[in-house]
């Protein structure tokens, strides 16, 4: 239940705030909202990866969808040969390793709060 | 123990943010990762949908009226405007809509400020355009603009049109060269239009031969000199027709005495300052109704340059209730430059008068800082650029500022070397009704000749040749420009710049530059070619093409009833007269007796060949390394100086002439052998090399001339993936189809003035300047095979390929 509820969160939040703040509000509140949700670290981890890759991976692939795959084509070539997919992958790994170190800092940050 | 593990990962989580934050991490040429990378704010954001934006509403207080803009099936933006200052905001509002990081980098390039974004790599670069005092013409030329309020409103319009689109962007809006060189765009004014018009200048009139021609004077004598290097090719067909009377008093001009400077005992240590490819030209014509199939004149563009991606122009239609024009603009400067509206089309090509000349500074001194003309001393002003380098201190460089202009060479081994830099682009103008972006903001509502002749009084350089054609069926062409009069012979080495009498008497004045109206022959055509026949009756000097303009004439002369295919042909004609003359010449003295069965077959080729660049041409591959080995054995006394001072190299003409007529010249003598050698040898042993160094690619039948020349479009920042790739088509340097490695038509365009004026155009490129989108490169596959589009030319906001509207209002 937890975890559903942490992913859905996770996802539509940072979706709506990275529309207004720079990427690094994906860390930031997927860390917070562990914090609160008093999600466990590795849980926490696993979520955040999946969630920073289902974010910044789909956001990617649904752009390159509208857009044909003309620019990731070009962008990859700039990236030493890249593939549109192999763009797609290297949006979606900075997202979920991201998410996941943000994620589960909030975590520990939790449990050292909780045994205070 | 739980606080160790929470502070660790916070502290790792909080380190590698920052990383995917830093501009060029630990050297790395990248920008932030985490700002690029990420699908909301990056890269992706460019990625533009392939279907159009609903239409859009444009609310700004500066405009005095409503205005309409059709984006057609091309993104060719079709502005409908009350007034021209509105057109102007709109013209300035959709460029940057499209153009604005080409705009801001062109920009930044000319005036010496790459180092601020690029960092130190660029810092020299940016120096030496400092040096060159690009900023400081740009200046000079915005205060002569400022002189008439009119023309300086419209600068202004055109500059908040281009600011408005600015404000409307969030870092994720902006263009993908912003992001991937970390640096955000800044705000327009007239002095950034100023320096896009300075750079024009600077690609189009600062070839300047002085050092070369001057160290070849030095290293062969006066007479070996004159026989490599004469000023005047025989064979010239000159762009005014030699019938053409000049009909003025001459301001005399005072003949001068050798202007070289008195101690130069040796060669100038100098290498020339970078300028664009001597290929960079253009092709123009007009027709009257006499030689076209339907009674409608014709006129022709098409200007040869870097082709590049973004493509340097944009085709854009401006509609106001004085003016419907349509034809391509420069992003960064406001109005149409090459097009045509209703009554009259105009279009055209460099002249290549040389303007700028180099004078030996005189010092008082050691210390450099005063110097003698006529015995008089003068203090020399000092300017101190501030060149800003990212991420580190910014560099100073103290530039010394002379009468005759900027002080661009210092020698610090010799007091005697020093060279300032006289060029006509540095001038203020002298005062006058109007100046250059009047020139364009009335040829595009001209009406007639008359119209035409007065819009050009207001333009001083680059000089170009201005063809026109108007639907009353009058064609004319003027080589117009702020053109200096020089004495027989100044200008094509550096001069003592202690004598006043050294300077340029003065300028032509505008109606006694070449020109001519209505010739018998029917048409007007200029390709860079010497501008007049000897009856002329000022000097000049300068970089003319020799084939391209005599392949016009030679076609043009004997065509009539010429149609628009016609036009199409000739524009796309890969016809080389150098092909022509330099294969005769040379498989007349190629000695067949010391040849090879193989080799024997490439001469049955070269025989059968027809002098034509198609693409599949091998015959044309196997000329040109020809050609280019038999000049170098030729030269080779050039050459072997060459390494060690920057030296003027003998025309293409001239090294066919002496092919044609001076075969047994010394020149054809190898330095390095023993034996002394004629044409003959020199030809047979260059057609051997070629032949060998060529095998291998000859091969592969597929190897063709195509391939050898490999003409692509490369992108402005030279970045992977953003260029086109290789294009298979033909062309040469010296055919009209000029198309080269990365240079070529950079736009064509037929107009026919009939009762409505119909129009062709198409450039290697498109319209948007952003990668992702679909009209980054869409015109580029159909420029290749020669082809064109019709160009909608409106005369209501109507069209249905009408992509979307953009709607402004106040």
């Amino acid at each position: 239940m937890k975890p559903i509820t942490y992913t859905v969160l996770l996802i539509v939040g940072a979706f709506l705030l990275q529309q207004i703040l720079p990427w690094w509000i994906l860390p930031l509140y997927a860390g917070v909202l562990a914090f609160v949700l008093k999600i466990r670290p590795l849980a926490a981890f696993l979520l955040g990866l999946l969630c920073g890759a289902l974010l910044w991976g789909g956001m990617a692939f649904w752009l390159d969808l509208q857009n044909n795959s003309r620019l990731s084509v070009r962008m990859g070539e700039l990236f030493g040969g890249l593939s549109p997919n192999m763009m797609i992958v290297a949006t979606a790994l900075p997202g979920a390793v991201f998410a996941a170190l943000g994620a589960c800092t909030g975590s520990l940050g939790r449990q050292y709060v909780s045994t205070e | 123990m739980r606080l160790l593990k929470f502070v660790l990962l916070f502290a790792l989580t909080i380190f590698l943010v920052i990383i995917a934050n830093m501009h060029q991490p630990f050297g790395a040429p990248l920008p932030p990762i985490g700002h690029l990378l990420n699908p909301f704010s990056g890269f992706w954001q460019n990625a533009e949908s392939d279907q159009s934006p609903d239409n859009l509403q444009i609310q700004d207080p500066f405009l005095q009226d409503e205005v309409e803009v059709l984006m057609d099936d091309r993104l060719v933006p079709h502005i409908f405007a009350q007034n021209i200052s509105d057109a102007y905001f709109a013209q300035g509002y959709v460029t940057a809509m499209h153009r604005l990081w080409q705009m801001d980098l062109s920009v930044r390039a000319a005036g010496g400020r790459l180092a601020e974004v690029v960092g130190p790599r660029a810092a020299k670069r940016d120096q030496l355009q400092r040096r060159k005092g690009m900023l400081m013409a740009a200046q000079n030329a915005l205060e002569s603009w400022k002189r008439n309020p009119e023309e300086f409103a419209l600068l202004q319009a055109y500059a908040k049109g281009v600011n408005a689109y600015i404000n409307t962007l969030a870092p994720a809006d902006y263009p993908l060269g912003y992001k991937l060189m970390n640096f955000e765009p800044e705000e327009w004014t007239p002095l950034h239009t100023a320096l896009f018009f300075k750079s024009m200048a600077e690609t189009l009139c600062f070839r300047n031969y002085d050092l070369r021609e001057t160290n070849a004077r030095q290293s062969f004598g006066p007479e070996l000199f004159d026989y490599l290097y004469p000023e005047v090719n025989p064979k010239q067909i000159p762009i005014i027709p030699l019938e053409t009377a000049f009909d003025f008093d001459t301001i005399p001009t005072p003949s001068k005495e050798s202007a070289l400077p008195g101690n130069l005992t040796q060669v100038m240590p100098y290498e020339s300052l970078p300028m664009s490819p001597p290929s960079t030209g253009s092709n123009n014509w007009a027709v009257n109704a006499s030689k076209t199939a339907n009674g409608n004149p014709i006129l022709c563009n098409d200007p040869h340059l870097n082709l590049t991606l973004p493509s340097i122009w944009f085709e854009i239609q401006l509609h106001t209730p004085d003016r419907n024009v349509y034809g391509v603009s420069l992003p960064g400067i406001p109005g149409v430059i090459i097009g045509f509206n209703e009554n009259i089309a105009w279009g055209i090509t460099n002249a290549g008068h040389d303007v700028l000349d180099w004078y030996r500074i005189d010092w008082t001194d050691e210390k450099k800082d005063a110097y003698y003309i006529d015995g008089e001393v003068y203090q020399v002003e000092t300017l101190v650029e501030i060149i800003r380098v990212r991420g580190e201190e910014s560099i100073l460089d103290t530039v010394k500022y002379t009468k005759w202009g900027p002080v661009v060479y210092e020698d610090p081994t010799s007091p005697y070397h020093d060279l300032a830099m006289r060029w006509v682009a540095h001038d203020v103008p002298e005062e006058r009704p109007f100046y250059e972006i009047s020139t364009f903001l009335k040829l595009n509502a001209a009406k007639n000749y008359e119209d035409y002749s007065e819009a050009l009084t207001g333009y001083d350089s680059p000089a170009q040749n201005f063809v026109f054609a108007s639907k009353d069926d009058d064609i004319a062409l003027k080589i117009n420009g702020r053109l200096p009069i020089k004495a027989k012979g100044q200008g094509r080495f550096i001069q003592e710049g202690n004598r006043s009498a050294n300077a340029w008497s003065g300028f032509i004045p505008k109606s006694q530059i070449p020109a001519a109206l209505n010739p018998e022959q029917g048409y007007l055509a200029s390709a860079n070619q010497r501008s007049t026949g000897p009856d002329y009756p000022y000097y000049y000097n300068a970089g003319f093409d020799d084939y391209r303009g005599r392949s016009i004439n030679r076609l043009l002369s004997k065509m009539n009833n010429i149609t628009i295919e016609d036009m199409k042909a000739l524009q796309n004609n890969s016809f080389s007269i150098l092909a022509e003359e330099g294969t005769q010449a040379m498989l007349k003295l190629l000695d067949s007796t010391q040849l090879t069965e193989e080799e024997k077959k490439w001469q049955q080729e070269l025989q059968n060949w027809d002098y034509v660049y198609t693409a599949d041409s091998r015959a044309a591959v196997v000329f040109e390394d020809w050609y280019d080995l038999a000049y170098e054995m030729t030269f080779d006394e050039v050459i072997a100086l060459a390494d060690s001072m920057d030296i003027k190299y003998p025309e293409s003409w001239r090294f066919i002439e002496l092919l044609e007529m001076d075969t047994a010249s010394t020149i054809f003598d190898d330095q390095q052998t023993t034996t002394v050698e004629d044409a003959q040898d020199i030809v047979t042993a260059a057609f051997q090399k070629a032949l060998t160094e060529l095998k291998e690619k000859l091969q592969d039948p597929a190897y063709d001339w195509a391939k050898h020349k490999g003409t692509h479009i490369r992108h402005l920042a030279n970045l992977p993936g953003f260029s086109s790739g290789e294009l298979d088509m033909g062309g040469h340097a010296e055919a009209l189809n000029s198309v080269k490695n990365a240079h070529g038509p950079s736009w064509r365009m037929i107009v026919e003035l009939g009762a409505e004026v119909k129009a062709l155009g198409i450039y290697p490129g498109g319209q948007s300047g952003n990668p992702g989108s679909r009209f980054y490169d869409n015109m580029i596959s159909d420029w290749s095979k020669g082809e064109y589009y019709q160009l909608h030319f409106l005369k209501k906001p109507e069209l249905d390929q009408t992509l979307y509207e953009i709607n402004f209002s106040k």
